[in-house]
């Protein structure tokens, strides 16, 4: 288990996650001029749970986890979200992650709800069978929570196919039978779809395709940096690559590598995967985050974590345009920064995507015990995404609106207007 | 696309019309957006009679309107387009 997509939070954070992510709803409805009783239910979690679970590390120690599980919306269907494994997951992060899973779903037209989950852990700690003890525990209280028909989790940063295995097979031992629906994002053998482990990058590079058309550039030829090189930013960097981008630049935890002639994503997995870091790898000179974010390039992937770029940084960025493959990495104070100097964003409900889309293809392909083969899921993907793609450029272009306005007032529409058909029980 | 907006006659205005042509299917059609101070009524002409949706979003409303004639909520934010700019500046501060 690597740690996946793991960048350090800015230091001088200007908004938290929750703090982002209510800004961004307070702003569709207002654009939506939603009611406030609709604006009160959509702007909190339906359910979240705390749970401290006992484990037994390798040297016969007990320590106590924490975890968290949150679901924000179901009026659409069940609720879908990952399941992170990071030292500063907290509830209020969990609680914007979730509701950004709901518009996320909701402005893709899948027909889920948003929940997220998380467990206070670094992974790089643990042993393999530490991971799996703390995954299995931490699954089993989840037992009643989650469910093929109420809330299917899925990777997150620092979990992975093997992670959602294990949640698999302990929920289906306690139901006496196999589940493989109550989680997306497994190995295929077990039931997951092909083309699950690339849809979030695959996503992402569609998604920045298009507006570096939108500005007049082609991906084949475009300069490109990417932070992070995990479950996310691996794929992304392999499939612009594959598309003819130039990577200058890539960071990860450990460190970043650059080179002006471009860097071969397939070496630098090769290196991490001996090294832990792409830092160092071979001919290659280092940079920070900090150099990277400023570098004067077309596309600017961020696939590592929450605000990243904020503020503080945003007069640094000189990209192009700015493809959020993670969750929130840019904070809204930042938008109008980036916005005034003709910097494009692509938001990351509409970005990052692909990975519920294929993680519902996933579940549906569970449900009727059929499985689709690889080209089948990426042209459905394409066809979602581009979908989506286009009705947010039509809405932002009538309602004279920036792309993560209207990528959030289309999902929040959606979601009010499901509450409201629904209307309220009892 | 051209949009018009008609206010009450009275000093206090109770509510607000705006006429947007829209066309659903081919079919150039008016939609009527009424804005009252606790939210929005939406119709439009249809061969089975008018259509009727409310809601305190103008959006929602028009959606509840149009839904019969098979337009989604997202294509009825496009058809509706922006409405803070149809309202005289003097009175956008009592839209909320």
């Amino acid at each position: 288990m690597t740690m996946t997509d793991a960048i350090s939070r800015p230091s001088v954070a200007t908004q938290s996650a929750i703090e982002s992510a209510l800004a961004q709803f307070d702003r569709a409805a207002d654009h939506l001029d939603l009611g406030g009783e609709a604006r009160a239910m959509l702007r909190v979690p339906k359910r979240e749970w705390t749970v401290n679970f006992p484990v037994t590390l390798d040297e016969g120690r007990v320590e106590v986890f924490t975890g968290y599980r949150v679901q924000h919306n179901m009026a659409r269907g069940p609720a879908k979200g990952g399941i992170r494994f990071h030292p500063a997951t907290d509830l209020d992060e969990v609680r914007a992650l979730a509701m950004w899973m709901t518009w996320k779903c909701a402005l893709v037209n899948v027909p889920f709800g948003g929940a997220k989950g998380g467990v206070t852990v670094d992974p790089r700690m643990l042993s393999p069978d530490e991971l799996q003890r703390v995954t299995r525990r931490f699954a089993s209280e989840l037992q009643g929570v989650i469910g093929p028909a109420i809330d299917i989790p899925a990777p997150d940063v620092g979990t992975n196919a093997q992670t959602m295995a294990w949640i698999m097979d302990t929920l289906s031992m306690h139901a006496g039978h196999t589940v493989p629906g109550v989680v997306t994002g497994k190995p295929v053998g077990l039931g997951g779809s092909e083309g699950r482990a690339d849809a979030t990058g695959l996503g992402v590079t569609f998604t920045a395709e298009r507006a570096l058309a939108e500005a007049g550039i082609g991906l084949d030829g475009a300069t490109v940096a990417v932070q992070g090189f995990g479950n996310v930013g691996e794929a992304a960097a392999r499939l612009i690559h594959e598309r003819g981008g130039r990577l200058v630049a890539i960071t990860d935890v450990g460190g970043g590598v650059a080179s002006p002639d471009g860097l071969d994503p397939a070496r630098l997995k090769r290196w991490l995967s001996e090294r832990g870091t792409i830092a160092g790898a071979p001919d290659t000179e280092p940079i920070d985050n900090a150099g990277l974010l400023s570098l004067d390039v077309d596309l600017l992937v961020l696939a590592a974590l929450e605000g990243q770029v904020t503020a503080n940084n945003a007069d640094a960025v000189r990209a192009r345009v700015i493809a959020e493959g993670a969750n929130g990495p840019v904070t809204p104070d930042a938008d109008p920064i980036l916005a005034d100097r003709g910097i494009v964003t692509v938001p990351d409900i509409l970005c990052n995507a692909g990975g519920v889309v294929v993680s519902y293809f996933e579940w549906v392909q569970n449900l009727q015990s059929f499985s689709w083969p690889a080209d089948q899921v990426a042209e459905r993907l394409r066809q979602v995404i581009n979908r989506a793609y286009d009705e947010v450029s039509v809405a932002r272009q009538r309602h004279g609106i920036e792309t993560r306005l209207a990528a959030h007032a289309i999902a929040v529409a959606r979601v009010a207007d499901a509450s409201q058909v629904r209307g309220l029980y009892p | 696309m051209n949009a018009q907006l008609d206010v009450a006659a009275e000093s206090q205005a109770p509510w607000q019309l705006i006429r947007r042509p829209v066309t659903v299917r081919g079919v150039p059609r008016h939609l009527r957006l009424v804005r009252f101070d606790r939210g929005w009524l939406a119709s439009v002409d249809t061969l089975s009679g008018p259509t009727l949706g409310t809601d305190q979003s103008p959006y929602l409303a028009a959606h509840r309107a149009l839904e019969p004639l098979g337009v989604g909520i997202t294509e009825s934010m496009v058809l509706v387009g922006p409405l803070v700019a149809l309202i005289p500046p003097s009175e956008r501060d009592q839209i909320e």
